[in-house]
């Protein structure tokens, strides 16, 4: 019978407690402790720097790629979209600063934007804690990408199909150049403000408006709001093309500043861990990305980022309608 | 395990392991002890009245120890075990970790009669669920109806040393508040916002089918391995979305169809290091936190500006 054989002292025990069984398949695993899930280190990295070379060959924030490719390999979606904001600020920051030393930044017209771009980062904020308390985030989310995406995406490929055929037709010689200072229903609004860096002296109702749609995006998509920006800048406002990158950048940097901290104190989804990963791999992804895509014909890539956008529009948007395996589900991805 | 073997090194280790088995039958009956009146009462509680309340003699069955240690006229084994650890902390290179159970049969002396089964269970922390289903609303399909169960493990291992049918029959198991159709009752008792038992089914199936596939809800019926006569070990898998808090590992011994004894043993997870520190920032020092993840990214802004600086 064991236990009576009168044993005395000290016993040759194995300590167990730092033993470890290995786990197969899954090595070099990072726990993210906002989003409490284990992911594959080298997958993030890898899509930090995948999205990463993305932007900078293209020139647009990433963020509308990166969230729904988050959401896509676990992520909690609210999660996703706080820590891609976080994300933003580091390559906003150094974007906004790079343009800034150019002299590309319209401080005037920035802040203007930027005062819209806080109405709409505290409200969007607000309704993603509402749109969590009802259970109704995720599809919230997923709509949105699913509505920006197939319009950017849309607009993105018959642009560059049209670039095409008229670089085509013009023998190769540059087309399209924008007209500063030509008018339209935009300029006829109250509240007239001149902004010299632009050469503009147009009413601020459309700057704030366009300011609060990016600042809710921001908080509701995780997204920089470039991609808004940059086209209502140049066919709404009709800024000079030279000072539209800069200060969309400018303006994403502070919006995307706010909605962090937002996040952070209403929602507590922003994912230290997870954006610091993020972050460097994108920076160097960026940088390698600017530097191929100066060697490489624009108008091409441009349709195939269109062709991406829409593609993983379609994902999206197909897992919305199709009749889902399982109906059932928990609320809050979690949380 | 055999893994195990081979890292210990040869026999010296299987000895080791061995004597290390019997001090955990004496670390047992110490912590034993301690249960005793707890698991008494439990017992007693859970007892069905009339036939079949006791033993063979009419004593009530119980995990009562004598201070002088094993009882010596025990009839009925009983059973003790520990786990191989009693915190599991999640890390940032947490990935999920295999906790084993360990223990023995003490107080056996009829070698003649038919080996008894053992069942263990391991809950985790009551949480709320809260559930959706999904409707179709136009084209898509939306989260409509919210139902909540007020208290579900957040993670549940079955593991036993046969099948559970083999073992006892369905309604004992559930008296005893084993198994899966036990769980079952119990959110059937703590439902909310339901319309129906109907519903409230299907609800609950959900829950334990989804809770399944993220690998927190599990069984196994071959989890309970003997190793030689008295001793045993189980081992289950804790993933590494495995929720945080106290867990509770009980060791039941059946035999015959009658529960004849019960341990339990606690396990705590929770997070430690760098990753309980940025999820305590984040949620007691909330505005600290944005305002420190801002100037953080901010860093890394400028720092890539400088080094990737053109002119």
């Amino acid at each position: 019978m064991p236990g009576r054989c009168g044993l005395r002292g000290p016993l040759p025990w194995p300590d167990l407690s730092g033993f470890k069984f290995p786990e197969p398949g899954i090595m070099m695993s990072i726990y993210l402790p906002i989003a409490e899930i284990s992911v594959n280190l080298f997958l993030l990295l890898g899509l930090g720097g995948v999205v990463g070379f993305l932007s900078g060959m293209f020139g647009v924030g990433g963020g509308f790629l990166m969230t729904p490719m988050l959401m896509m390999i676990g992520i909690p979606p609210a999660v996703a979209v706080a820590t891609e904001a976080n994300q933003i600020v580091a390559s906003s920051v150094s974007g906004a600063l790079a343009q800034y030393r150019r002299g590309n930044v319209d401080v005037k017209m920035g802040l203007i934007l930027l005062a819209g771009g806080v109405v709409g980062s505290v409200l969007g904020v607000q309704l993603v804690k509402m749109l969590r308390e009802i259970g109704q985030v995720d599809l919230v989310i997923k709509l949105t990408y699913v509505t920006m995406l197939s319009i950017i995406g849309s607009m993105m490929f018959i642009e560059s199909l049209n670039a095409i055929r008229k670089t085509k037709k013009a023998g190769g010689k540059a087309a399209a150049t924008h007209k500063a200072g030509s008018h339209n229903w935009v300029h006829g609004l109250p509240f007239r403000m001149r902004f010299p860096r632009s050469k503009l002296y147009i009413s601020i109702i459309p700057p704030i408006g366009v300011g609060v749609l990016v600042g809710l995006l921001a908080a509701i998509m995780g997204v920089g709001g470039g991609f808004i920006m940059v086209p209502a800048m140049i066919y709404l406002l009709r800024m000079p093309t030279g000072v539209v990158v800069g200060t969309s950048l400018f303006q994403i940097g502070f919006v995307t500043i706010l909605t962090t901290i937002l996040n952070a104190v209403q929602n507590q989804t922003v994912d230290v861990v997870l954006a610091l990963i993020l972050m460097s791999s994108a920076v160097i992804g960026a940088q390698i990305g600017a530097r191929v895509g100066a060697k490489l014909p624009g108008e091409q890539l441009r349709v195939l980022l269109a062709l991406m956008v829409l593609a993983m529009c379609v994902k999206l948007g197909w897992g919305l309608v199709s009749t889902p395996e399982e109906l059932f589900s928990f609320a809050g991805g979690g949380h | 395990m055999k893994r195990f073997m081979q890292g210990m090194g040869g026999v010296t280790a299987i000895a080791g392991l061995l004597l290390a088995f019997v001090a955990v039958a004496f670390t047992g009956l110490a912590r034993a002890q301690d249960a005793a009146n707890t698991a008494t009462n439990t017992m007693e509680l859970a007892q069905p009245t009339g036939q079949g309340a006791g033993d063979s003699e009419g004593r009530p069955v119980s995990v009562r120890v004598k201070k002088s240690g094993i009882p010596r006229k025990a009839q009925a084994p009983q059973v003790v075990a520990d786990l191989s650890t009693h915190t599991v902390a999640i890390k940032a290179d947490f990935a999920g970790t295999r906790v084993m159970l360990f223990g023995a049969l003490v107080g056996s002396r009829e070698e003649s009669k038919t080996r008894p089964d053992l069942i263990v269970v391991v809950r985790g922390p009551s949480r709320v669920f809260k559930m959706h289903r999904k409707r179709r609303v136009g084209p898509i399909w939306i989260n409509s109806d919210e139902r909540i169960f007020r208290a579900a493990p957040g993670y549940y291992a079955l593991l036993s040393s046969r099948p559970l049918a083999e073992i006892a029959p369905a309604d004992k198991l559930q008296k005893r508040g084993i198994g899966f159709g036990a769980l079952k009752a119990h959110l059937l008792a703590t439902g909310e916002g339901f319309k129906s038992l109907e519903e409230t089914n299907e609800y609950a199936d959900a829950l334990v089918r989804l809770l399944r596939r993220k690998g927190l809800y599990r069984t196994n019926d071959e989890g309970v391995r003997f190793t030689g006569r008295y001793l045993f070990r189980a081992t289950f898998d804790l993933p590494a979305n495995v929720p945080l808090g106290e867990y509770e590992a009980d060791v039941y011994l059946w035999r015959d169809g009658r529960l004849l004894g019960k341990f339990s043993s606690a396990l705590e997870i929770e997070k430690r290091g760098f990753e309980r520190f940025v999820y305590e920032v984040a949620h007691k020092r909330p505005l600290f936190y944005g305002v420190a993840a801002v100037i953080i990214a901010i860093a890394a802004g400028f720092a890539a500006a400088a080094v990737f600086r053109k002119d």
